[in-house]
């Protein structure tokens, strides 16, 4: 036996549960995608909602009807008449207060707000909620009277008495001297243009009646209707309906795609070199190659070519120091430890080695996001790329000392690919200057990069290495001096400052080397980019 | 064989000099010659000081004015040899022309043209207010410098610590090393220093 309004409260939870849990709300993945005001405003909906509820239908006071499941045989008791069910198992409505289990109306209370706010959670996405924000902002906007006029006069634009040369021809005009103001006077066409371009106010006029204005609305809203509400339209709106029902299965996708947040690239990056720790891992690449320093810290052991491997790849995608990443941390995945002949392998069999290095994932749900991305043309969706290169890209850095650049190209899925491979020398355990691997890693990642003498900061008359060491051999004005390394620009010819390590301590690197990554990325951007 | 003895040695010291050219900026050399410069800017009187940058002024605003850094700054160190031809005490006037020099190049960096004109456009003295938003920059910088290295003043603490911190704060402020040091000697040794 239980009261009416405590099964209505239990009704209206289970209610809110079936929709959250129906329409995926309670998923974790949508859940952490909402952001904080999000999550703020839905808090708030539910204890309002929740409470007006349980004020309103006083679902706090004690219930005057109560249902009891029997199996008993017919017999009417009292003020008891059946509800639902058959003759042998049945739920029975009675009358008598006071009688029928309740819930605390504490508890009742809590189960109101709860379920407002799994109703709140089901209905409400994140678009629902910028919708209702930007109605808001355009209810607080105001502005419903046209301008004064002496503000839109204001506005127009005004012939500009300080133009080069005009105070003389207009005095001289003033005085008699000239006949006409020539380029002076005042430009007519453009005051027409610039009268014309004034838009007509349809707003209310400052001494327009209410009922005029209400008027004038009404009819602007009627023609507007009628404009839009013939046969034309509806067929339109129908073809419409039917084109998106043909392709519903790939909105749904489309969908799922963003709620999950599927890649929108997928480049794979396979080297020899052993990982250095912790290096190009989703979690905490943003922060890791944020700000990194001019000159790698490559110190000493078997992890140093590896930690200078890191360095110049952080620096030339992920840096944003100078200007925003080239790619996105999660979409560029760079596997340590592969063989020196993974390009080939993955050239015969891409599947295995795929699946071998668990790239297979990323890269098949970066395809699919194409395939849909196609689709979706045709409901006017945006193109995607015009190749899956774009955003699909393998390459190979092996440090063996082989000295080649090789492309392999093969097939995934019915999509033609390429893998590139480049074989460098190994880093010297004496190095300094890392500019080899700077330039080994750009090509690998952007075919055909170039950075010559047109491309530097230093100019195009690069000093020589005789006059070089003719400025820097003095002992005095050891200050002064060194400005003159601006002109030097190591990316391009280091030969002659590779010899001098005690400039490289002080060398400006800030300069050239924001010069370089901004070239290659501008290149790499033009090569490589997301769906 | 001793003829051939001493062409084999002639040989390598002409191989080694080749395979290791003088260094002219290394570590201690450095810290040496910015003690030298706090030395030399301490010990100038204010009105020769005033004299040198006035001096360097006009030339960096006309006479040495080049389309590469390179020429300009082989103009000033000349014009600078000139001014100190025949000074009373040359190399403290070298290294006081060289601080100066280092930090009026130093301060089109740290503040570019378009800053300039920003802070010219609404001021009533536009050079006044550059100097000023200068003096403010340098001042950062050294209190940032104290904040970090302490505030030892024996000469050749600082100029170690200075050496240290211009190296290693280059990558965080993007100040090449001749500039950092430059404005660090001048301010902490003038009237102005913290």
């Amino acid at each position: 036996m239980i009261g009416a309004r405590t099964l209505s409260v239990l009704v209206l939870v289970a209610g809110g549960v079936a929709a959250a849990v129906g329409l995926g709300a309670l998923a974790p993945e949508r859940l952490f995608a909402r952001g904080w005001g999000d999550l703020c405003f839905l808090g708030s909906f539910g204890v309002v909602v929740g409470t007006l509820v349980f004020r309103l239908w006083r679902l706090g006071e004690r219930s005057a009807h109560y249902f009891r499941y029997t199996t008993d045989a017919i017999f009417w008791e009292g003020a008891e008449a059946h509800f639902l069910g058959g003759k042998r198992r049945r739920i029975v409505i009675g009358e008598t207060p006071g009688v029928a289990r309740e819930l605390p109306p504490r508890l009742r209370h809590a189960l109101c707000v709860a379920a407002a706010l799994l109703y709140a959670l089901a209905v409400f996405d994140t678009r629902a909620l910028g919708l209702l924000e930007a109605f808001a902002t355009g209810i607080g906007r105001g502005g419903t009277y046209c301008p004064e006029p002496s503000a839109a006069a204001a506005a127009a634009p005004v012939e500009d008495p300080n133009a080069p040369g005009c105070a003389l021809i207009r005095r001289a005009y003033a005085l008699g001297y000239a006949d006409s103001l020539g380029d002076c006077a005042p430009d007519k066409k453009r005051a027409a243009t610039s009268e014309a371009a004034v838009p007509i106010c349809t707003l209310r006029q400052r001494d327009e009646p209410l009922l005029h204005y209400s008027w004038r609305r009404l009819i602007s809203f009627w023609q507007g209707l009628e404009g839009r509400a013939h046969a034309g339209t509806v067929r339109e709106l129908g073809r419409d309906f039917g084109k998106r029902l043909d392709h519903l299965k790939s909105l749904a996708a489309s969908q799922r795609q963003v709620l999950d947040s599927a890649p929108h690239a997928s480049h794979h990056i396979f080297t020899n070199l052993p990982d250095p720790g912790g290096a190009f891992r989703g979690e905490t690449c943003g922060d890791r190659y944020l700000k990194l320093g001019h000159r790698p810290d490559a110190g000493t052991g078997p992890l140093r070519a590896s930690r200078v491997f890191e360095h110049v790849v952080g620096q030339l995608l992920f840096e944003a120091r100078y200007e925003p990443a080239a790619a996105s941390c999660r979409e560029v995945h760079v596997h340590f430890g592969a063989p020196p002949d993974t390009c080939e392998a993955l050239a015969a069999n891409p599947e295995a080695v795929l699946t071998r290095f668990g790239a297979l994932a990323p890269v098949r749900a970066a395809l699919a996001r194409y395939r849909v991305a196609e689709e979706l043309v045709a409901l006017g969706g945006r193109a995607p790329a015009a190749s899956p290169e774009v955003f699909l890209s393998f390459q190979c850095y092996v440090e063996d000392g082989a000295r080649a650049t090789t492309l392999h190209r093969f097939s995934l899925d019915g999509y033609a690919l390429d893998a590139t491979s480049s074989h460098v020398a190994p880093l010297a355990d004496d190095a300094t200057l890392f500019t080899d691997r700077y330039d080994a890693l750009a090509r690998l990642l952007v075919r055909g990069f170039h950075y010559g003498a047109l491309l530097s900061e230093a100019g195009l008359a690069q000093p020589a290495a005789g006059g070089l060491e003719a400025s820097f051999a003095g002992k005095d004005y050891l200050l002064s001096r060194l400005y003159g390394l601006e002109n030097v620009d190591l990316y391009l010819d280091p030969s002659w400052i590779g010899t001098r390590s005690d400039l490289l301590e002080v060398y400006p690197y800030r300069k050239h080397l924001k010069n370089y990554v901004q070239i290659f990325r501008r290149q790499y951007a033009r090569e490589r980019g997301r769906l | 064989v001793r003829r051939a003895l001493v062409v084999g040695l002639v040989l390598v010291a002409c191989a080694t000099a080749r395979a290791a050219p003088r260094e002219t900026h290394g570590a201690e050399q450095r810290v040496a010659y910015l003690e030298a410069a706090l030395e030399a800017i301490r010990a100038s009187k204010t009105v020769a000081l005033d004299h040198a940058i006035e001096y360097v002024r006009v030339l960096d605003a006309g006479a040495c004015v080049a389309s590469t850094e390179r020429l300009e700054v082989e103009c000033l160190m000349t014009a600078a040899r000139r001014y100190c031809h025949g000074a009373a005490d040359a190399p403290r006037c070298h290294a006081v022309l060289d601080v100066v020099i280092a930090k009026a190049l130093a301060d089109k960096q740290l503040l570019p043209p378009e800053r300039r004109y920003q802070l010219g456009k609404h001021a009533s003295d536009p050079r006044r207010e550059v100097e000023r938003e200068l003096e403010r920059i340098h001042g950062a910088l050294a209190v940032d410098f104290r904040l970090r290295m302490g505030d030892s003043d024996a000469d050749g603490d600082v100029a170690r610590h200075i050496d240290h911190y211009c190296l290693v704060s280059a990558d965080a402020t993007n100040l090449p090393w001749q500039a950092c040091a430059a404005s660090l000697v001048w301010f902490l040794r003038t009237e102005r220093g913290p």
